[in-house]
């Protein structure tokens, strides 16, 4: 399996720096928007201006979104025409007691799981989770 | 987040190569003087300290997902994280966060040990053969 489907796109990537997550990460991508590659964010060859942003892996990813506020469950799903989603949901004995800015949060990952079965789903886990986040981040549950 | 968090255990590595999984993967778990350690294969500044004779492969949770089967005889593949930690299951049908029909369950609280346990799991049982 490629390192490449193992980590997040750079436009994934790119998108989670702009919206301040950590830049502490495995692997980053260097160059620049038309030619770039991964490397490992440790490696000793690093010119620092070529450093474009951290890359995730399905780990990292992972492990970013159980900062999920509230007791949840969290499910990868595989779809017949290669699409893999990422889905959040409160955990079955915690939703009867959701209060007002909760249940916003509820419809909204419902939302988001009814219109990611007809966006462009991604293709690999890594950014299945990193659409997640970003939604996250962009609506500032997390 | 550590390397060693990130793929499956040296003990479950070790299992999944006695079970003749292809040892193709990012990181390796290599010998060294104290045990093993984990590395990436063939990165320049590591090449020099990963011998090829002795080397467990350390599948990453991506690898593994991917070579879990999305459906087996009875069951759907579900991968996922609930209060318990990290699961790896098989459910009767695609019911939504439905615990009911589980054919299957194993967690860990490191996600790649959840899939990798799964996945030594239908190999040792003949489920599947890779």
């Amino acid at each position: 399996m490629k390192l490449e489907t193992q980590v997040c796109d750079l436009y994934f990537a790119e998108l989670l720096k702009k919206l301040g997550v950590k830049q502490d990460s495995y692997f980053i991508y260097v160059g620049n928007k038309d030619n770039y590659e991964i490397r490992l964010s440790s490696s000793i060859h690093l010119i620092p201006a070529n450093v474009i942003c951290s890359t995730f892996t399905v780990s990292e990813l992972g492990n970013m979104l159980l900062a999920f506020p509230y007791p949840a469950d969290y499910k990868t799903r595989w779809y017949d025409n290669g699409g893999v989603d990422f889905e959040i949901q409160f955990s079955r004995t915690y939703q009867g007691k959701l209060s007002d800015k909760r249940r916003k949060i509820y419809q909204k990952l419902l939302k988001y799981r009814i219109d990611s079965k007809y966006d462009n789903m991604p293709k690999t886990e890594a950014n299945a989770r990193a659409k997640m986040l970003v939604y996250l981040l962009e609506n500032k549950i997390i | 987040m550590k390397l060693k968090d990130q793929v499956c255990s040296l003990e479950l590595s070790k299992q999944l190569k006695e079970l003749e999984v292809k040892q193709e993967s990012l990181f390796v778990w290599y010998p060294a003087v104290d045990g093993y350690n984990c590395g990436i294969w063939n990165e320049p500044t590591t090449a020099d300290i990963v011998p090829e004779v002795g080397a467990i492969s350390a599948f990453t949770v991506a690898e593994l997902g991917e070579m879990l089967p999305m459906m087996i005889k009875n069951g759907y593949l579900e991968l996922g994280n609930d209060s318990y930690g990290w699961f790896c299951a098989y459910r009767k049908e695609e019911a939504d966060w439905d615990t009911k029909d589980v054919v299957g369950i194993v967690r860990d609280k490191n996600e790649a040990n959840a899939r990798a346990k799964m996945l030594v799991y239908l190999l040792e049982h003949k489920v599947i053969n890779l």
